[in-house]
């Protein structure tokens, strides 16, 4: 098939279903775009790189979309949280484009050098906090399962382990900065406006400066700053990308950069992949959601270390690529067994 | 197809702002009827699309 904006003729069009559905699967689970891993895939099969960034943009609108609407039916939105980060995601990307061309002045070489470096960081200090946060929880879990074998214990453990609000979030839902908000489907009583406001700027500053959806920072900050339960962050972090994607979508459009051919045979895929990606949430604690999260950054750090500074684009991909799928087989696992586990539990409940 | 593939072409070096225009409104409209198409899918499979119930424990405080 010839794609009329990428200029370039693909055989098989079940590729871009492929990399879509993986794609989707990742976006419905965490509540991210997937650029990360679309715009690599589509530069190695030979796409521009203005266009790879171009469609992937239109493609993370589309499945940003759907994957709302899935966790709006499961009630994993907070409208009030995301009608408050969009404005302040906005003023972030301005700020961030203004950061990068104050970078821009100072050359290339400085410039290439202190975004790899924020990348990896950012990345790698996620990864490492997420981690750090799932042991804490595991021992605690441990410990309230040795104290007291009764089933009320074991409830209270598999409360604690499923939904943590780290003490960071506690300090900042104490802070009364007014205006404050109260976010019912978060559970939140009240919380400074400023609170929101910070983390929808740092999702902005991100996405103009790295260039990633926001996603990536959106879920964990919303879990850890804010006090989300990681299901309503994972929603919400996706209903707050839509307004930024349908106008990141149009401009690139407007400049050439949008295969829509392309970006719709990705976002087919990529829309079978978020029901299964937003399914298997109702089946993964909070905490297999953000282990998994954890793992993922931690991929695309090392890629984005062997990329820049080694110089080893195509193992780079490969590890993007073969973790993205791994990370696919993964949550299909959970669903199926997640399935498996409820039925069974149905045929239980109804046996007499 | 052919002449889908010529249409899109036309427009992207031709008219920048409906070429805009049109892959907003077409990938929107396409999401919005695929979400709606599975949600009533799931519905009829008699999968479990209700609302969860969300907790905030103060673990770690």
């Amino acid at each position: 098939m010839h794609f009329p904006v990428a200029l370039i003729f693909i055989s098989s069009w079940d590729a871009l279903l492929a990399i879509g559905f993986v794609v989707g699967v990742c976006g419905g689970f965490w509540g991210m775009g997937g650029g990360w891993i679309i715009i690599p895939a589509l530069v190695a099969m030979g796409v521009p790189i203005n266009v790879a960034v171009g469609t992937s943009v239109t493609n993370i609108f589309g499945h940003s979309i759907v994957s709302t609407f899935r966790h709006w039916r499961f009630g994993n939105l907070s409208v009030m949280i995301t009608a408050i980060m969009v404005p302040s995601r906005a003023l972030g990307v301005e700020l961030g484009a203004r950061i990068m061309e104050y970078l821009k002045r100072a050359g290339e070489g400085p410039m290439d050098l202190v975004i790899s470096l924020l990348y990896v960081v950012v990345l790698f200090g996620i990864a490492a906090f997420i981690w750090r946060d799932i042991r804490r929880t595991n021992c605690r879990k441990r410990l309230l399962a040795n104290a007291d074998e009764a089933n009320a214990a074991q409830a209270d453990a598999q409360v604690l382990a499923d939904e943590v609000s780290s003490s960071l979030s506690a300090r900042v839902q104490s802070l009364k900065m007014r205006p404050c908000v109260s976010c019912d489907a978060a559970c939140i009583k009240s919380i400074s406006v400023w609170a929101i406001v910070l983390v929808g700027v740092t999702m902005g500053i991100m996405t103009g400066l790295l260039g990633v959806g926001g996603g990536l920072i959106g879920m964990p900050m919303l879990v850890y700053l804010i006090g989300c339960p990681t299901h309503v962050a994972v929603g919400t972090s996706m209903f707050s990308a839509i307004v930024a994607a349908a106008l990141g979508a149009f401009r690139h459009a407007m400049n050439g950069n949008v295969d829509l051919l392309m970006a719709l045979f990705l976002l087919a895929g990529a829309s079978a992949g978020v029901q299964i990606g937003a399914l298997a949430t109702r089946f993964a604690t909070g905490a297999k959601i953000r282990g998994l999260f954890a793992m993922m950054a931690g991929v695309v750090g090392l890629s984005v270390v062997l990329n820049t500074w080694l110089g080893l684009r195509q193992v780079a991909l490969i590890i993007i690529l073969g973790a993205a799928l791994v990370i696919c087989c993964i949550v299909m696992y959970l669903l199926i067994a997640g399935k498996k586990a409820a039925r069974r539990q149905m045929r239980g409940s109804n046996s007499p | 197809m052919e002449a889908i593939v010529q249409l899109l072409r036309q427009l992207n070096d031709e008219n920048h702002v409906l070429y805009g225009v049109l892959t907003v409104g077409v990938v929107a409209v396409f999401s919005l009827l695929f979400a709606i198409a599975m949600d009533l899918l799931s519905r009829a499979a008699n999968w479990d699309t209700s609302p969860q119930k969300h907790t905030q424990s103060k673990a770690g405080d």
